[in-house]
C-alpha cells in the first residue's frame, strides 16, 4: 500500500513538474500566479508529501513536505493527478471525502485549481 | 386590440466583452441593422422602448436619456423597462402594448447591457468583478449579504426541491442539456463559444451548488438587440414576412414567500405562460410550437421551463431531453441558438436575442440552423436569478 | 515592433472612484435587527388576521396588509432544500466570513410559516451532513450590526 503511494506521490511530483514549465512560460498564468504567493503542502494518509510554491509569478514543486506552507491539502494522488489533468474539479474530490484541507482556507483551491487549468480551458471559472 | 409584428430584428454576435465599444455604441450599432432591416430610418420610430436591466454594470445611472441621444430620436416618447433578467419580455410587453393600445404605429425596441466593464483588481478578474459588482441585484437586506451567487440561489430555490419532489432531473439529464446547448452554439456564427463539449466535461467541472456545476451555468456578455415592432397597416408596408407576437405575458411571483408548494416550482413562468397561450389561442403547446426558447440560467432551469410551460408533466421534463424532443431535429427544439449556457447571457438582452432569433427561423432565414416549421409558431421564456419574475412571448407567422 | 502607436485602439480607464456609503434604516423590521444585535434573539412577524407567521419578517402582512405582530422563537429549524456550494463568485460577507463549503439552505424555523434562506456551516468539507430533514439551529457572530448576515445556522448535535 505505502508502496503504491509513493509512486503515486512521484507521478503526481513529475505530472505537476511538467504542469510548472507550461505555466511559467505563459503570460496569463503568470498573472495569476503573481496574484497568488502561496505555498501548498499536498499530503498523503501515509504522511508522504510533495509542495507545490508560487513566488514572483513562477511555480516550483519539490519532493518531501517543504518548509512550513500556507496550505495543507490531505487527498491520495491519483484523484488530484486528474484535477492536475484538467478531468475533475477539486471540489468533485472535496464533495466526495477524497480531498481535505486542513490548514488555510477552501477558497484558496479555487484559486489553485483556476491556475493549475489556464491552459487548458482558456480563463475557467 | 390591434395586432403587432416584428419586421426588423438587429442583433450583434455575443463576445464577453467588447473592448471597443461602449454600451451606447453597441446600442446604436444593434438599432442601426434592426432599422436598415424594416427598410426605416430612427425618424419614422414614434416610441423607443428601452430594455436596460442594471445601472451599475453600465457605470450610469438612467442611460436612457442618453441611449435616446445617441440614436438621434429626438423627441419621441419611450420608456426603459426592466424586469432583471427576464426584463426583456417586460420590455416586449410593454412596446406591444403601446402599439396594440393605438398609442404608436412603429417602436424601436433595444435591449442592451454591458457586464465586462467591472473589474476584481485583487484577484485580476473580470468574472470576479462582475459577482461582486452586481450582487446588489439580490435582496440586499434578505439575501445578498448570505449569498453565494445566482445559480446557488435558484439551486437551492427551484432546483433541489424540485428533484426531491419529483424524482428528476438526473445530473446526467442536466449535462446533457449543457452539451446540446454548445452543439447549438456550434453552428451559431454570433454565439460566444464554438466548442463542442462532452458530458462527462459537464459533470466534472467545478460544483457550484451541487448537483449543479460550472459547465451547467450560463455565460456573461456584453450584447445589443434591436427590433422594429409595427402595427399590422405599417407593417404590411413595410414587409411581406410580418411575424406576429401573437401572446405576451409576464409574472412576478416572490421568492421569498417559501412554502412547501412554491418550492421546486417556476410558478410565475406557468401563469405568463397560460396567459401568453390564451391570448394566442395555444391549448396544446407540445403539438402546437415548432420551437422554444428558454432561460438556461442554469440547466435546470432549462428542464424545469419545459414542464412549467406545459409541454410534459411536473417531473418528466429530463424525458425530453433523453427522448431528444427538444434536440436539433426534435419535435420543439429548445435553444437552438446555443442558449445563455453556449450562446451568451446578459439579463435584459437575452430573451431579446432568442425573439430575433425565432423571428429568423420563422422567416425561413437561418441557413444550416433552419428548423422546421409545422405550425409557424414559436415561443421564448425568460426568468430573473431570484426566480421570481417571469415572461413568456408567442411569436406566429402568416397562415 | 513599430514605433506607431495606434491611436485608435481601445483605451481602458481604471475606476475605484465611485464606492458608495449607506447608513440606512431597516425601517418597519428594526425590530427584528435589533433583537438579533442587543439580545441575541429571533424573532418572526405573525399576522393574526389572517394566521400566517411570516420569516423573513415584515411590518404588514403582504395578504391583507394588517399591522403584523412580533413573536419571538427559538432559532430552531428544518431544512427544507440544502445545497453545498464550493465557489463563490458573488460571496456575501456571511459567506466570506464562513468560508468555502458553504451551505445555502430553506430553513422552515420552529413557529414559522415561510421559508428562511440563509447559510449553514457544515461540520465537514463533504457532502452529507446538512441534507432536507436536519435540525438546524441559529448562532450568533461576536460582532452584530443590525444584518441578515449577524448569525448563522449549524447543525443541532
Amino acid at each position: 500500500m505505502t508502496a503504491n503511494l509513493k509512486g503515486e506521490l512521484h507521478m503526481l511530483y513529475e505530472d505537476l513538474s511538467a504542469l510548472a514549465q507550461q505555466l511559467n512560460d505563459n503570460r496569463g498564468a503568470q498573472s495569476l500566479m503573481e496574484a497568488f504567493p502561496k505555498t501548498i503542502r499536498v499530503e498523503t494518509d501515509d504522511g508522504s508529501a510533495l509542495s507545490i510554491s508560487f513566488v514572483g509569478g513562477r511555480m516550483a514543486v519539490a519532493q518531501g513536505p517543504g518548509g512550513e506552507p500556507d496550505i495543507i491539502v490531505q487527498t491520495q494522488p491519483l484523484a488530484f493527478a486528474r484535477v492536475v489533468r484538467g478531468e475533475l474539479d477539486y471540489s468533485h474530490l472535496m464533495a466526495h471525502g477524497t480531498l481535505r484541507v486542513t490548514k488555510g482556507k477552501v477558497s484558496d483551491m479555487v484559486l489553485l485549481n483556476r491556475i493549475l487549468w489556464i491552459t487548458k480551458r482558456g480563463a475557467a471559472a | 386590440m390591434r395586432r403587432v409584428a416584428i419586421v426588423g430584428t438587429g442583433t450583434l454576435p455575443w463576445k464577453s466583452r467588447y473592448a471597443d465599444k461602449t454600451w451606447r455604441d453597441l446600442g446604436l450599432e444593434a438599432s442601426k441593422k434592426a432599422l436598415a432591416q424594416a427598410g426605416i430610418t430612427a425618424k419614422d420610430v414614434d416610441h423607443v422602448t428601452h430594455s436596460i436591466y442594471c445601472e451599475t454594470m453600465l457605470r450610469q445611472q438612467i442611460p436612457e436619456p442618453l441611449m435616446q441621444d445617441y440614436l438621434g430620436t429626438q423627441g419621441t416618447s419611450s420608456g426603459r423597462v426592466t424586469g432583471g433578467a427576464a426584463g426583456d419580455m417586460y420590455a416586449l410587453q410593454a412596446a406591444v402594448a403601446q402599439i396594440a393600445s393605438g398609442m404608436s404605429d412603429i417602436v424601436l425596441f433595444l435591449a442592451l447591457q454591458k457586464g465586462q466593464d467591472f473589474y476584481k483588481f485583487d484577484t485580476r478578474s473580470r468574472g470576479d468583478g462582475i459577482l461582486h459588482g452586481f450582487s446588489i441585484s439580490m435582496d440586499t437586506t434578505w439575501l445578498q449579504p448570505i449569498m453565494p451567487g445566482v445559480p446557488p440561489y435558484l439551486t437551492s430555490f427551484l432546483l433541489q426541491p424540485h428533484i426531491e419532489k419529483f424524482g428528476g432531473p438526473t445530473m446526467e439529464q442536466m449535462a446533457k442539456v449543457s452539451v446540446k446547448n454548445y452543439e447549438n452554439a456550434f453552428d451559431n456564427p454570433e454565439a460566444q463559444l464554438h466548442r463542442k463539449i462532452s458530458v462527462d466535461d459537464v459533470l466534472g467541472s467545478r460544483i457550484i451548488s451541487w448537483p449543479t456545476t460550472a459547465m451547467m451555468c450560463c455565460l456573461y456578455s456584453d450584447q445589443a438587440c434591436a427590433m422594429v415592432l409595427a402595427s399590422e397597416d405599417k407593417a404590411r408596408e413595410l414587409t411581406d414576412k410580418p411575424i406576429w407576437v401573437s401572446g405576451v405575458s409576464t409574472s412576478s411571483f416572490s421568492t421569498a414567500r417559501a412554502t412547501a408548494d412554491s418550492i421546486g416550482r417556476m410558478h410565475g413562468t406557468r401563469l405568463a405562460a397560460q396567459r401568453a397561450y390564451k391570448m394566442a389561442g395555444i391549448t396544446n403547446p407540445i403539438e402546437e410550437l415548432d420551437m422554444i426558447q428558454v432561460h438556461d440560467l442554469i440547466a435546470g432551469t432549462e428542464i424545469l421551463a419545459y414542464e412549467e410551460l406545459g409541454l410534459c408533466e411536473l417531473g418528466q421534463g429530463g424525458r425530453l431531453v433523453d427522448e431528444g424532443v427538444v434536440m436539433r431535429g426534435g419535435k420543439v427544439p429548445s435553444n437552438l441558438d446555443g442558449g445563455r449556457i453556449a450562446c451568451g447571457h446578459v439579463g435584459g438582452v437575452s430573451a431579446a436575442y432568442a425573439t430575433a432569433k425565432i423571428v429568423e427561423q420563422l422567416r425561413e432565414e437561418a441557413g444550416p440552423r433552419q428548423t422546421r416549421l409545422r405550425n409557424g409558431r414559436g415561443l421564448v421564456q425568460a426568468i430573473d436569478g431570484h426566480g421570481s419574475m417571469n415572461g413568456v412571448a408567442i411569436l406566429q407567422r402568416e397562415a | 515592433m513599430s514605433d506607431t502607436k495606434d491611436m485608435n485602439a481601445p483605451l481602458e480607464v481604471p475606476y475605484t472612484d465611485w464606492k458608495p456609503e449607506y447608513l440606512y434604516s431597516q425601517g418597519e423590521v428594526s425590530r427584528f435587527f435589533r433583537e438579533i444585535v442587543d439580545n441575541k434573539k429571533l424573532y418572526a412577524s405573525r399576522c393574526a388576521k389572517c394566521n400566517l407567521t411570516w420569516m423573513p419578517p415584515r411590518g404588514h402582512c403582504p395578504e391583507c396588509h394588517e399591522t403584523t405582530e412580533w413573536v419571538p422563537i427559538s432559532g430552531e429549524g428544518t431544512v427544507r432544500s440544502a445545497t453545498y456550494c464550493y465557489f463563490a463568485g458573488m460571496a456575501g460577507d456571511l459567506v466570506q466570513h464562513l468560508g468555502l463549503p458553504y451551505v445555502l439552505a430553506l430553513i422552515q424555523l420552529d413557529g414559522c410559516d415561510t421559508y428562511l434562506c440563509h447559510g449553514v456551516k457544515p461540520p465537514g468539507q463533504a457532502m452529507g451532513d446538512i441534507v432536507t430533514g436536519t435540525r438546524v439551529k441559529a448562532v450568533y457572530r461576536e460582532e452584530r450590526r443590525g444584518s441578515i448576515a449577524d448569525f448563522y445556522f449549524v447543525k443541532q448535535s
